[in-house]
């Protein structure tokens, strides 16, 4: 049941994946500094499942914070 | 193959170009060109793209077969320059196509008029070919970077060993917190190590992500004025966990900006992942793309919409790998890190808690045990300490009574004024409140008073009064008269020798004319304010003669009376002489022998003053002050000798008789005469009296 929702996940990771010309979009904002407000819409348009993806992997990240905090003592 | 190490185009004078037959530039525009050859490399190539296909393919049918054995002829042929064959080929082939599919590839057969249009499509066909394997170049690093997985044991492991080792050199064992400290350090170094080669692997998102961090530090300079202060105190932590492990964190500055500025990068980040909006992004149901947009902006500020774009930025480039890449080592993911150590350690404390509470649940009561048996301890102590000083208060107090009581006996041989002065001159304060105003040490002057004052009492209260009554116990030993004083007023109890009150007397009682049993009545024979009871072994050189009266102003002779109601075993009464209670008390403590010369010049005075009637002395009403005061000249010639006896003697000596006062009498002449007599004997002298023969009498001091 884990692995085929992890494979799902993956492959909407994968899919995600943003191409020349969103990258080169991207690198354009980043060069004119662009508000984080524009930034987050570029990234809703662009991102599938955007906030799940934000939230997953700050679990994630704590998920493993506590497993190696758990392992030594 | 030869071929493609080298074809005739460039006739074998430069390389190929990635091993490609493609025709050297430089060759086509210098010689002559061979429209035939043209043909011919045109088609051979693309019959070499064919094969490559099949080959890419990995097809092993008979047409690859096929295709390779056709590739290795039209390559024969073309180095050979059979161009017209390959040609021919072609041709065939064409004619064999556009009868089978009307949709096949026609190969143009190009002139010398279409070089340039030929050196374009050559030069298209390279940059293509460069392109694909860069790209694919670039794939495959940015595949192999971002797969790269961060190894949890490993740092586990690395972790642990650590702080083995650290634990041995320093001697020393961490304690919970340390070793979490130290794990948490020693994580966020490890993950930023792993991110560091993702992001160096990271292919054409490096420049991106470089990008990226340009603009996070754009952002931090509008946002993280709030994390600055908190990266600050993090940096704290590092520099403990520096002191544990050895490192030099003497330079806090230092470590304060490396934190600070991770701080500031990841500032926004920090305050999205690890506030309360982490719970509320997990959507309990599925909203559409417009709603979570919306309500993600309504939910978070500015610091946290650049945070979520940051993340959502790394996820967008590597599918969630990436994640970390801004964020990891930093003020973000070390909140996230120190919520979960805190969460672990809360489960250490609670423990802890739960371990200590115990212990001091163990020692509070161990503690309340001993206290209270220290408390009863002390309180029995106490007690015991209250009991023993109450009983040593009562002891004290029934000795005190007793002594009290014992003074205030009457003895054989005395009679209440006795008592009186005992208990004046054994207890100071009952002294100081009759009026003694003296040295209490000085006994002499404490007895002349204690003695004056017991004749007032005895007096006052009703045992004695002015015609010589007064009243003596009928038995020695038994009875005693304790003075008190209540009130200011002076009251005597008379008690058993067990403490039992028979009766009090009061200031001003009258003189008891039925004594109680234990007492009896005395009179004098003769009529004198103060009859001082005689001691019994006192050998008086006077006899008294109790029936002569003599009749002057002076003078005054009371009925005698005697009356006995009890037997009296005290001294027997007629013994007592001429001589003052002094005498008796010896209070000057003149030796038996000095004292013994007193009385003998005492009563040879007399005498001489008065042999034929000794009792002259007793018959005058005067004190000593007022005989003083007499003038020879205008007295009686009988009382002439006396009463200049009394004057010689204080002239003589400057003691001067004792003044009337409110605590005590007068001085009577016989009191004075022995007082001075005695006085002078202290000294060494004894006072001779002679009487010329006008009737004055004179003083000679002799030496004992």
């Amino acid at each position: 049941m884990n692995t085929n929702k992890q494979t799902n996940k993956n492959e909407i990771r994968k899919n995600i994946m943003l191409n020349e010309k969103d990258l080169a979009e991207y690198e354009k904002m980043m060069d004119n500094h662009v508000d984080a407000d524009i930034l987050l819409d570029f990234f809703f348009e662009k991102v599938p499942n955007f906030l799940q993806i934000v939230v997953e992997e700050s679990e994630n990240f704590r998920k493993e914070s506590a497993e190696v905090l758990e392992q030594t003592n | 193959m030869a071929i493609e190490q080298g074809n005739n185009l460039n006739s074998g004078k430069k390389p190929l170009t990635e091993g490609f037959p493609v025709p050297y530039q430089n060759n086509l525009k210098t010689e002559e060109p061979n429209k035939d050859r043209v043909g011919a490399g045109i088609i051979l190539e693309a019959e070499m793209e064919k094969r490559d296909k099949l080959r890419a393919d990995k097809n092993e049918s008979g047409e690859a077969k096929k295709q390779e054995e056709l590739v290795t002829k039209l390559l024969k042929d073309y180095n050979n320059g059979n161009y017209s064959e390959i040609l021919a080929l072609t041709n065939e082939k064409e004619e064999n196509e556009e009868n089978e599919k009307s949709d096949k590839k026609i190969y143009k057969v190009y002139g010398e008029d279409d070089i340039p249009e030929l050196e374009q499509k050559e030069e298209i066909k390279t940059t293509r070919k460069k392109t694909k394997a860069t790209l694919a170049g670039i794939e495959n690093e940015e595949k192999e970077g971002l797969e790269r997985k961060f190894d949890v044991q490993k740092t586990i492991e690395e972790i642990n060993k650590t702080v083995e080792e650290q634990e041995k050199v320093e001697n020393i064992e961490f304690t919970p917190e340390q070793k979490q400290a130290i794990a948490t350090e020693m994580f966020l170094k490890a993950k930023e190590d792993s991110n560091d080669k993702t992001i160096e692997s990271s292919g054409r998102l490096k420049r991106a992500l470089t990008k990226t961090g340009e603009w996070w530090k754009e952002v931090d300079k509008k946002t993280a004025g709030k994390a600055a202060g908190k990266a600050l105190l993090l940096s704290g932590v590092t520099i403990g966990l520096g002191a544990i492990l050895g490192i030099n964190t003497s330079n806090f500055a230092i470590t304060a900006l490396k934190m600070g500025g991770r701080g500031l990068t990841a500032a926004g980040l920090n305050m999205a992942v690890t506030s309360n909006l982490i719970n509320k992004f997990l959507p309990k149901k599925e909203k559409n793309p417009d709603e979570k947009k919306n309500w993600l902006k309504k939910e978070i500020n500015l610091s946290n919409v650049a945070s979520v774009a940051g993340i959502g930025f790394s996820a967008l480039l590597s599918g969630g790998l990436a994640v970390p890449l801004i964020g990891v080592g930093g003020y973000a993911f070390r909140r996230i890190l120190n919520g979960v150590f805190l969460g672990t350690m809360a489960v250490y404390h609670h423990n802890a808690e739960i371990e200590t509470k115990g212990k001091q649940d163990i020692e509070f009561e161990k503690q309340q045990k001993e206290t209270k048996l220290k408390e009863e301890m002390e309180r029995q102590v106490k007690l015991k300490q209250q009991q023993e000083q109450k009983h040593l208060e009562e002891l004290k107090a029934k000795i005190e009574e007793e002594i009290k009581l014992k003074d205030a006996t009457v003895h054989k041989g005395e009679g209440v004024e006795h008592a009186f002065i005992r208990q004046i001159e054994n207890n100071q304060e009952l002294a100081k409140e009759l009026g003694f105003k003296g040295d209490p040490s000085d006994t002499k002057v404490l007895h002349e008073f204690a003695g004056r004052e017991a004749h007032i009492i005895a007096i006052k209260e009703g045992y004695a009064d002015n015609t010589g009554n007064e009243v003596r116990v009928a038995e020695a030993d038994k009875i005693a008269y304790e003075i008190k004083i209540e009130d200011g007023h002076i009251l005597v109890e008379e008690k058993t020798v067990g403490g039992e009150i028979l009766e009090t007397h009061h200031e001003g009682d009258k003189f008891e004319e039925k004594v109680d049993k234990y007492e009896s009545s005395y009179t004098k024979s003769n009529e004198i304010d103060n009859v001082p009871e005689i001691k019994e072994d006192i050998n008086s050189p006077v006899e008294p003669n109790i029936n002569k009266q003599i009749i002057s102003e002076y003078e005054d002779t009371p009925e005698n009376e005697t009356r006995t109601e009890y037997e009296d075993t005290s001294k027997p009464e007629g013994e007592e002489n001429i001589i003052s209670q002094e005498s008796i008390n010896n209070p000057y403590h003149l030796s038996e022998e000095v004292l013994r010369k007193v009385n003998e010049v005492y009563q040879n005075n007399i005498e001489s003053i008065s042999p034929e009637n000794p009792e002259v002395f007793k018959h005058i009403q005067l004190t000593a002050e007022e005989t003083i005061k007499q003038h020879l000249d205008t007295v009686n010639q009988t009382y002439k000798p006396v009463i200049s006896y009394i004057q010689a003697l204080e002239k003589i000596t400057d003691i001067h008789p004792r003044s009337t006062t409110i605590f005590q009498s007068p001085e009577t002449n016989i009191e004075y005469m022995t007082h001075v007599l005695q006085i002078e004997a202290s000294k060494g002298i004894l006072l001779k009296a002679t009487v010329d023969t006008n009737g004055i009498t004179y003083i000679e001091k002799v030496k004992l």
